[in-house]
């Protein structure tokens, strides 16, 4: 194809950013994560006597990679996760290290959940979960504001039960 | 054992159908190979004359045992139900699972008998729906096994224009049937190595657990290696990679055979189906809806590429290829090995094209994509050199190592990088990759239900992006894996612009 065209060509990010509280729920979540990662190895190092000269290198790797999980990652994640939902389409993208967009359109979707886990209740967040025939995955959007949320899920299924389409 | 056959048909007019058990006689097929695994046993007693007393033997036989009563329990408490809107099947004594599939779900219904299975008149079924689940778990319904004429017509009422004889009438088109040229196609592949040495291992497996793998003695030792001398060491080497190769080709051929025999594929535009059928013992009939088709993907493995020589399946919802490969003849198989040109006009058939869109110019991606493929190559070179060298505590030896990674992974990162490639041609997106097993794979662009792009940190620095479409048919998500950043946004709003084009950047909008 024409080269000079080529280049012009680009996607935008979705057009909305998470709700920051996004950024302290992946915070704790790293904390809870990454934190037992380091008790594990502490623990297996304090049983098993074989261990101890290898134990310590790995409670370091595994302490810097709690502060760089808890410190870098969420607010990291924040500048990458987008989303942005028309009349014909699903955008969102995420990721931090590993980037992924992923573009559905609203006659294929299949399924909106919304979920909410323990940590997500507490700071009224929910993630939106938007399927469709593929089984190349789910669209997920992280952490919306669980209103926000719900009156996406209402919304899109208006929109979907306006669009027939089979789907596959 | 062939005494009352209680899976009759269900004429499946009014709700509550009967639940139907299996045929008992399956009770007996499943038997024979258990017990025919025990012959050699059998026979090692009587030629030795005791039981060559092995922790190994018991376990086998136990084994065997344990299997067997559990192949007994699970058919004695299969039930099968076919209603007016599903068909249903439970299995299991202890924890019992129910499956069901909607009529009206079912797209493609597959046929299978062994030899044995023939013999008892008995037939596996298997139901696809276009369901695509997560996970191992597929929407497939199976039936293990039913008669042979519950099984034809269950084809025939689940889908309804399926006949018994798929050869036999004049509305159908032949799309392809077996050539018998092909079949030295089917050596060349590493199986014809594999084969051979597989067998040598096992028995030598066999003799261990026999206890008859003493090593030769001196006297025996010193025969063959005079007998060695008389015909020349060379000769009986090349005997010996003959009686070896001999082996694989010959199991190659009876494998071609047997997977192979009357092969035939054809079109009934008035059902709307797409019928194959296959197998001298094991004998297979698959049905799968025309609408249901989504593409085709064309597989050239790395030793029949220089002949320009592969094979194609076709991609469709409802009839997932895990696990069997198309080079066994998968359920979606297009046919065996053959020169790439024959392979392609039947894709094109199959796909209603003039012209099979594998066979199109594919757009190469960016020099940085080798670049990757190579700095890989590099970085096993250097694992590896750095593993045995300080493996063996020897730096020649770590050289050599990583001289010999080098020399395989190197061309190995090329052919891949060559091997890269994308096009939107007309009505389909073709993706292409791969190296020991080369995929062009073709999707109707109107069964795309989404795109994904994905960029590592070395990805995004490179400019590069996998861009991924996703669809209801066969893997799901098929991949133009490094392809240039503009590029892979291109192909997408090419394929599908009504969807894409909205979240193209505008001049003037400035990178983000």
């Amino acid at each position: 194809m024409e080269r000079a065209a080529d280049h012009a060509v680009r996607l935008r990010p979705p057009r909305n950013q998470l709700d920051p509280r996004a950024v302290t729920w992946w915070r704790l979540r790293a904390l809870a994560s990454s934190g037992t990662q380091l008790a594990v190895v502490l623990a297996a190092g304090a049983t098993f006597d074989v261990l101890r000269p290898w134990v310590w290198w790995a409670a370091l790797a595994a302490a810097l990679w709690l502060v760089i999980d808890v410190l870098f990652v969420p607010t990291w994640r924040l500048r990458v996760h987008r989303w942005e939902i028309t009349d014909e389409a699903v955008y969102a993208s995420s990721g931090w290290w590993l980037q992924e967009w992923r573009i559905a359109p609203v006659s294929r979707i299949q399924t909106i959940d919304t979920t909410r886990g323990p940590l997500q209740r507490r700071l009224g967040l929910a993630t939106l979960e938007v399927t469709t025939a593929s089984a190349a995955g789910a669209i997920r959007v992280d952490g919306l504001d669980a209103d926000l949320a719900q009156d996406l899920v209402e919304g899109l299924t208006r929109i979907t039960h306006a669009t027939p389409d089979d789907a596959t | 054992m062939n005494g009352v056959d209680s899976t009759e048909p269900t004429p499946a007019r009014h709700e509550a159908a009967p639940w139907q058990r299996l045929p008992r006689r399956l009770l007996v097929v499943r038997a024979i190979p258990s017990l025919l695994a025990l012959v050699p046993i059998g026979l090692a007693f009587l030629l030795l004359g005791e039981v060559p007393a092995s922790g190994a033997l018991y376990a086998i036989v136990a084994a065997l045992l344990f299997s067997l009563l559990r192949d007994i329990a699970r058919i004695a408490s299969t039930r099968v139900r076919v209603g007016v809107e599903l068909v249903e099947l439970r299995t299991g004594v202890f924890t019992t699972t129910h499956r069901s599939v909607p009529r009206d779900r079912v797209r493609t219904v597959d046929v299978r008998a062994g030899v044995l299975q023939r013999i008892a008149a008995l037939a596996v079924v298997r139901i696809g729906t276009g369901e695509q689940s997560r996970g191992e778990d597929s929407g497939d319904l199976e039936l293990d096994a039913v008669d042979e004429h519950v099984a034809r017509r269950l084809q025939q009422q689940l889908l309804p224009g399926t006949d018994v004889d798929p050869s036999g009438d004049d509305a159908t088109e032949q799309l392809a049937r077996l050539r018998w040229r092909w079949m030295p196609w089917s050596i060349v592949s590493w199986w014809t190595l594999a084969l051979p040495a597989i067998l040598i291992g096992s028995l030598a497996q066999l003799a261990r657990v026999l206890g008859v793998d003493q090593p030769l003695d001196e006297q025996a030792a010193r025969d063959l290696a005079s007998d060695a001398n008389q015909f020349g060491t060379l000769l009986l080497v090349v005997v010996g990679a003959a009686a070896f190769l001999a082996v694989g080709v010959v199991a190659r051929c009876a494998s071609f055979v047997e997977t192979w025999w009357s092969f035939e594929l054809r079109r009934d535009r008035a059902a709307g189906l797409l019928r194959a059928r296959r197998g001298l013992f094991t004998k297979r009939t698959t049905s799968l809806q025309l609408a249901r088709i989504r593409g085709m993907q064309l597989r050239e493995p790395l030793l029949l590429r220089p002949w320009r020589v592969g094979s194609a399946s076709v991609i469709t919802t409802g009839l997932a290829d895990r696990g069997e490969s198309a080079e066994r003849g998968g359920g979606t198989s297009l046919g065996p090995s053959a020169p790439r040109e024959q392979v392609e006009s039947v894709g094109a058939r199959v796909l209603d094209t003039p012209r099979a869109p594998t066979a199109g110019t594919l757009q190469p991606h960016p020099p940085a994509a080798r670049r990757r493929r190579l700095v890989r190559a590099a970085g096993a070179a250097v694992g590896a050199g750095a593993a045995t060298g300080i493996g063996t505590g020897r730096i020649e030896f770590g050289v050599l190592g990583a001289a010999l990674v080098v020399a395989i992974a190197v061309p190995l990162a090329l052919d891949l990088a060559r091997s890269l490639g994308h096009a939107k041609l007309d009505g389909w997106l073709v993706v292409r990759s791969g190296s020991l097993l080369r995929r062009t794979s073709v999707l109707e662009v109107d069964g795309i239900v989404g795109w994904a792009g994905r960029r590592s940190y070395f990805q995004r620095r490179a400019g590069l992006l996998t861009l991924v479409a996703a669809t209801a048919a066969g893997d799901g998500a098929y991949a133009a894996t490094d392809a240039g950043e503009s590029q892979a946004v291109a192909i997408a709003l090419a394929a599908t612009p009504d969807l894409v084009l909205p979240f193209i950047e505008r001049a003037g909008q400035g990178p983000r």
